[in-house]
C-alpha cells in the first residue's frame, strides 16, 4: 500500500515537472522573437535595465551574504 | 429652441454622460483605493504620527503621479487587449517575460503576506483571533468570484472601496484645525528642523506606496476583462482620475487624523499601534481606523491576487476571466486561492520573519517597478501597436520624468531599506 502511495506521488511529481517544462517550452518558442521595434532608445533603455537590475540584484546578494 | 428645452438637453446629455461613466468605471477607481493597502495606510498613519500635517502638499503632489502612469495601462490594455504580463512576452521575447512574471508573483505573494499581517492586526484590536480573520476572508474572497461574472465582483469591490473611505469621518471627529490642514496642503515646506535624512525616508515611503508594480499588471488586464475598447478610454482615464483623487484625498485624511491627535505624543510603528493609541484618545476614530486599516488590508488583497493570476493565465493561456465559472477557468481560480491561503497561513506560523518579510516586499518590488514602467513607456511610444493612441509629445515629457523620479527615489527607498544608515 505505503510502495503504491509512494509511486503515485513519484509519477505525480514526475508528470507535474515534465508537464510544466513542456509548457515552458511552448511559451518559450512561442514569444522566442520579440514583437517590439527595436529602435536605438529601445535597445538603450533595455541595456540601461539590464545593468541596473544586474546591480541591484548585487547589491541584494551582498546584503544576505553579510547577513548570514 | 427655448431656455427650458436647450436646459433639458443638456441634463440629457450630462445624464447619459454619467451612465456611462458607470458602466465604464470600475478598474481605475478599484485600483487606486487599494493602493491604499495595509501598507499604504501604516505608512501615512506613521507619517502623521511623526510630522503631523508637514508633509500634506507633498501627497497632493503625488495625485499627478499616479494618475499619469495608471492612465498609460488603460490605453495599452483597450487597444491590445493584454494584459501587462501577456504584453510583455509578446513585445520584449520570453527573457524580460520570465522575469517579470516571476518577479510579480514573488513580490505580489509577498504584500498579500502584508495585507493579512494588517488585516489579522486590524480585526486582533476587537479581539478576532487571526486564524477566524483569514477563514471569514478567504470565504468571502471566494463568494466574490464563485458567480462568475466581473460585474458582481466589481460591485462588491466597490463596497469594500466604499468602507476605504471612512477615514473621512475619522478626521472630523478629531476636530483638526481647518486652516493648518489647508496651509500645509499647499504650502511645500518641512517641519521644524528642515530636511533630514528621516523626512526623505518617508518622502520616498509614500512614493512606494503610491505606485506598486501589481497596479500596473491589475488596471490593464481589469480593463481587458471588463472588455474596455478604444471609445472607453476617455471614460477610463475619467475613473483612473477620480480614484487618483480620492487615493490622494484618503492618505490625506489618515494624516490628518493620526497628525491631529497622535503628533507629539506617542511614537507608533504601525496602523494597529496608532488604532489602539487612537482609541485610548478617540474611541469612535480610533476603531474607524482599525476598520480602515482592515478594508485596506481586504482590497489590497483581492486586487493583488488576481493580478497574479490574471498574469499567469495570460502567459500560460489558461481561461482567464471573473466572467467565467470555476469549472472553466479552473488554473485561474486555483492560482487566485492557492495565493490567498498560502499568504494567509504564513501569518498564522509562530516565529514567521513578519518583519523581515515587510522589508523584503519594499526591496523585491523594486526589481520589478522599473522594469515594468519602462517596458510601459516602451509600448506606449510603439505606433504599430498603440496606432494613434501612442504617447504624445507632452504625455512623453511629463511620463518619462514621473518614471525616472519613481525608479531613482525607489531605489533609494530600498537601498535605505537594506543599509538603514547609507545616507546619514
Amino acid at each position: 500500500m505505503i510502495k503504491k502511495i509512494k509511486e503515485y506521488i513519484v509519477t505525480g511529481i514526475g508528470n507535474l515537472i515534465k508537464n510544466t517544462t513542456q509548457e515552458v517550452r511552448r511559451i518559450n518558442s512561442r514569444y522566442s522573437v520579440p514583437h517590439a521595434k527595436m529602435t536605438k532608445g529601445v535597445k538603450f533603455s533595455l541595456m540601461i535595465l539590464r545593468i541596473y537590475l544586474l546591480v541591484l540584484i548585487g547589491i541584494l546578494c551582498y546584503k544576505f551574504i553579510t547577513l548570514l | 429652441m427655448n431656455f427650458w428645452a436647450k436646459l433639458f438637453y443638456v441634463y440629457r446629455k450630462f445624464a447619459k454622460a454619467i451612465k456611462i461613466y458607470l458602466l465604464i468605471a470600475g478598474p481605475g477607481m478599484i485600483v487606486m483605493l487599494a493602493d491604499n493597502d495595509a501598507g499604504g495606510i501604516t505608512t501615512y498613519s506613521v507619517t502623521g504620527a511623526k510630522f503631523g500635517y508637514n508633509l500634506l502638499w507633498f501627497l497632493i503632489l503625488l495625485l499627478p503621479v499616479a494618475y499619469f502612469v495608471q492612465e498609460m495601462t488603460v490605453r495599452l490594455g483597450a487597444v491590445t487587449k493584454r494584459g501587462h504580463a501577456e504584453a510583455i512576452f509578446h513585445a520584449f521575447g520570453s527573457f524580460w517575460g520570465w522575469f517579470s512574471l516571476l518577479d510579480l508573483i514573488l513580490t505580489d505573494w509577498l504584500t498579500l503576506v502584508t495585507e493579512f499581517i494588517g488585516m489579522t492586526a486590524a480585526l486582533s484590536i476587537f479581539g478576532i483571533p487571526p486564524i477566524l480573520t483569514i477563514i471569514i476572508v478567504s470565504l468571502i474572497m471566494m463568494l466574490m468570484v464563485i458567480k462568475g461574472s466581473y460585474w458582481t465582483w466589481e460591485k462588491i469591490a466597490f463596497l469594500f472601496c466604499a468602507v476605504n473611505l471612512v477615514y473621512i469621518p475619522a478626521a472630523f471627529m478629531v476636530h483638526p484645525t481647518v486652516s493648518a490642514v489647508l496651509y500645509n496642503s499647499v504650502v511645500p515646506h518641512f517641519p521644524k528642523g528642515g530636511f533630514s535624512n528621516e523626512i526623505f525616508f518617508f518622502l520616498m515611503a509614500n512614493i512606494g506606496t503610491t505606485i506598486a508594480p501589481w497596479m500596473i499588471f491589475f488596471q490593464q488586464s481589469a480593463v481587458v476583462d471588463k472588455g474596455m475598447l478604444e471609445k472607453d478610454i476617455i471614460w477610463g482615464k475619467v475613473d483612473t482620475f477620480i480614484g487618483s483623487f480620492f487615493t490622494v484625498v484618503v492618505a490625506i485624511f489618515v494624516i490628518v487624523v493620526t497628525g491631529t491627535l497622535l503628533y507629539g505624543r506617542t511614537e507608533i510603528e504601525s496602523a494597529a499601534q496608532a488604532a489602539i493609541a487612537l482609541m485610548n484618545i478617540n474611541k469612535n476614530a480610533g476603531t474607524l481606523l482599525a476598520i480602515g486599516l482592515f478594508d485596506a488590508g481586504f482590497l489590497g488583497a483581492i486586487c493583488i491576487s488576481l493580478a497574479s493570476s490574471w498574469a499567469f493565465g495570460e502567459v500560460f493561456g489558461w481561461a482567464h476571466s471573473l466572467n467565467m465559472k470555476i469549472r472553466e477557468a479552473p488554473w485561474f481560480y486555483a492560482t487566485y486561492f492557492f495565493a490567498l491561503v498560502t499568504a494567509g497561513t504564513v501569518v498564522l506560523i509562530p516565529g514567521a520573519p513578519l518583519v523581515l518579510i515587510t522589508l523584503f516586499v519594499q526591496v523585491i518590488a523594486v526589481t520589478l517597478l522599473p522594469a515594468a514602467l519602462v517596458f510601459l513607456i516602451i509600448l506606449l511610444n510603439d505606433e504599430d501597436v498603440m496606432g494613434k493612441y501612442k504617447n504624445t509629445i507632452p504625455q512623453n515629457v511629463i511620463n518619462i520624468t514621473i518614471v525616472v523620479l519613481i525608479i531613482i527615489l525607489s531605489t533609494l527607498y530600498a537601498l535605505t531599506a537594506l543599509f538603514p544608515k547609507i545616507f546619514s
